[in-house]
């Protein structure tokens, strides 16, 4: 017990551990109970539907690692796509420069959100709450409630549907995304920086780190990583709505903390997010190989969500 | 830190914990103010608005959304937070009208069991955050994907219709100018009030989200009081459920979508924290009707349905980042000066 408290690397590998173990024993039980869930193919689209969502809860996970929360992803999501929609439909420019203004989207709405934390000093929740309303209004202020077919775009649509290989590009992108991270946050200044505000903000203001720069940063990339799923749904939808990404801020929250971080900072790693994120796509896929009817699929996910995290304290302590 | 300062600290402790919820704040003054003020500009931007009929429908219309943010108030003092309401109140409405026109149980009947399964939906939050320890968000965010699974299963994806007299009347129910929700409402508002500012558990409440350490350490049974604090909120948000079947004579599963934000945003416009141990009624209710006012103004001049959620958030943030610099500097010094919990 002692040594845990004292040593913040044995505990959180525990945690991850533990995670793990809930995973395995998930796969496993999908496994027994359905012929058709245990085969590669299935398992690479496992991981294809784990990564839009994976990719906006590993910048969840920076945001709840200093104590702070997003709850802005969702509308960003959208009005990336919108955004995308009107730059290549309505005012045709190249499919790059859409894809680079749908990005700085993301960033602004971080950027923002950093801005109402940081200098209002206005709590997490409440900022990227407001936030969260005011970006979904001007999502459907532009699109006026119509979707916008991007099926003749093929770079976003590859983006979102395409292969290399026999991998996914989403996929691809989600594994490129959770390493860069992972390293940005093990093996980085910047990433001991986050650890220690989300440790203690007020400890590391004294010992004269730039809190704020960190908290604009982590906002931003959490705009960012949204908004590169938006780009991802877009693709994959071939089609613009600002409705695209309504409910995704709760989901990414749900992965993240699965994953181990902790909603009141401080803890948690990217690695435990991956994991948090291929266990809630083995949850949807595996209901979905046994038929259970939508309705119940709903049900199921509460429970085992609760179940998930009763398991995860009795391992932890355990 | 002399034995003064210290004195005084606890002395401006004792005041605020002894009667937070009788003492109109500086936030609810600015509210009351902000309320005033925009009702005067719209009236003098808008003939129609200022109109008894108006402001009763303003009301009338506030009323559901305030029933559930009453209940997520008691959760937000206490230091939690609440994601289920939505989904619960479609679950009960749907409950109520089955079991009228499925079950063949008188309408009252229903209605009172549609209310305790709302109380039974809470008291499982409840049970998951105090005894199975799981963090509130979490656990809520769970049960909204059971009950919003469980109304559309019971329901069968298709909202329920029904013609039951009584259940249909009770949201446009007269009572003299006022109507059946309003006072529901009233009533439901006055009795939080007193028992937020008068009763043991009440207070206790402030106790625990204001720190819960301490309040372990004064006897406070902490377990129990967060308990209680889900419980009332599904009550609550149950009699929202019942109204708003009533209101649409059906029960819709997919009824209630997004009302734990619009919640949690008028309880905290009203002046309570997020972290716990703040917030009144008073606030509360002011919160509500200054957005049932705006709602109901660009409704009338037309504006599109898309501002109001702009003006919503912005509002919000607004009123927060206002706060943050009227709210009185002693108050702000003494809760900066503690340790900052761990544990919500």
């Amino acid at each position: 017990m002692e040594k845990r408290i004292l040593n913040p690397a044995t505990f959180v590998f525990r945690r991850e551990y533990a995670m793990l173990a809930v995973l395995i024993v998930l796969v496993a039980a999908f496994s027994i109970s359905s012929d058709k869930f245990f085969s590669v193919n299935n398992f690479l689209s496992i991981v294809n539907n784990a990564a839009i969502g994976g990719i906006i809860a590993l910048g969840m996970t920076y945001v709840l690692m200093i104590g702070g929360i997003d709850l802005s992803v969702g509308s960003v999501v959208s009005l990336t796509t919108v955004m995308l929609g009107q730059f290549l439909v309505h005012y045709p420019v190249d499919t790059w420069l859409a894809m680079l203004i749908a990005l700085l989207t993301g960033v602004t709405v971080g950027f923002l959100n950093g801005l109402l934390v940081v200098e209002a000093g206005v709590p997490a929740f409440i900022a990227t709450l407001g936030m969260m309303m005011m970006v979904q209004s001007v999502a459907s202020f532009i699109t006026q409630g119509a979707t916008t077919s991007l099926s003749d775009f093929r770079t976003i649509v590859l983006l979102g549907q395409g292969y290399m290989g026999p991998v996914p590009i989403p996929v691809l992108l989600f594994v490129i995304a959770t390493i860069t991270l992972h390293v940005l946050l093990t093996r980085t200044i910047f990433g001991v920086k986050v650890r220690a505000v989300g440790g203690n903000a007020e400890a590391t203001r004294l010992m004269g780190l730039n809190v704020r720069a960190i908290q604009y940063a982590v906002y931003t990339m959490s705009g960012l990583m949204a908004s590169l799923a938006g780009i991802l749904v877009a693709g994959r939808l071939s089609m613009a709505s600002s409705q695209a990404g309504s409910g995704w801020e709760l989901q990414a929250i749900t992965v993240a903390v699965l994953g181990g971080t902790s909603l009141f900072g401080g803890q948690g790693t990217i690695s435990g997010t991956f994991i948090g994120a291929l266990m809630v796509s083995v949850l949807f896929n595996g209901l979905v190989m046994l038929g259970v009817p939508y309705f119940y699929q709903l049900v199921a996910t509460g429970c085992i969500l609760i179940a998930a995290m009763v398991l995860n304290e009795f391992l932890r302590k355990g | 830190m002399n034995g003064n300062d210290i004195q005084q600290r606890s002395s401006g402790i004792q005041a605020e914990l002894g009667k937070p919820a009788f003492r109109w704040d500086r936030r609810e003054w600015l509210l009351l103010a902000v309320v005033i003020l925009l009702a005067l500009l719209f009236g003098l931007t808008n003939p129609h608005f200022l109109t008894v009929e108006n402001l009763l429908n303003i009301l009338n219309q506030s009323t559901i959304i305030l029933l559930v943010s009453l209940g997520m108030l008691a959760v937000i003092v206490s230091g939690g937070i609440d994601l289920s309401v939505g989904a619960l109140a479609s679950l009960v409405g749907v409950v109520t009208v089955v079991m009228m026109n499925d079950l063949g149980i008188p309408a009252y009947a229903a209605i009172l069991l549609g209310l305790v399964t709302g109380g039974f939906v809470g008291l499982l939050n409840g049970f998951s955050v105090s005894r199975l320890k799981i963090p509130d968000f979490i656990s809520t965010l769970a049960m909204m994907s059971i009950c919003r699974g469980a109304a559309f299963l019971i329901s069968g994806g298709y909202a329920v219709r029904t013609e039951d007299r009584l259940l249909v009347s009770l949201y446009n129910e007269k009572l003299g100018p006022l109507t059946l929700p309003i006072v529901v409402t009233a009533a439901a508002a006055i009795l939080m009030f007193l028992f937020l500012g008068r009763t043991r558990p009440g207070r206790s409440m402030y106790a625990v989200g204001g720190n819960r350490h301490a309040a372990l350490l004064m006897g406070i049974h902490v377990q129990r009081t967060v308990l209680l604090s889900y419980s009332i909120c599904g009550f609550l948000t149950a009699a929202g459920g019942i109204l708003t079947a009533s209101r649409i004579a059906a029960g819709s599963p997919t009824a209630g979508m997004g009302w734990e934000l619009t919640a949690i945003s008028i309880v905290v416009l009203g002046g309570a924290s997020l972290f716990g141990g703040q917030g009144g009624v008073l606030g509360t209710v002011l919160a509500a009707i200054l957005l049932g006012m705006i709602n109901n103004w660009l409704s009338l001049t037309g504006m599109a349905w898309w501002l109001q959620g702009f003006v919503q958030g912005a509002l919000l943030i607004l009123v927060v980042a206002l706060n943050r610099r009227i709210l009185s500097e002693k108050l702000s010094s003494w809760r900066s000066g503690m340790p900052a919990s761990g544990e919500r």
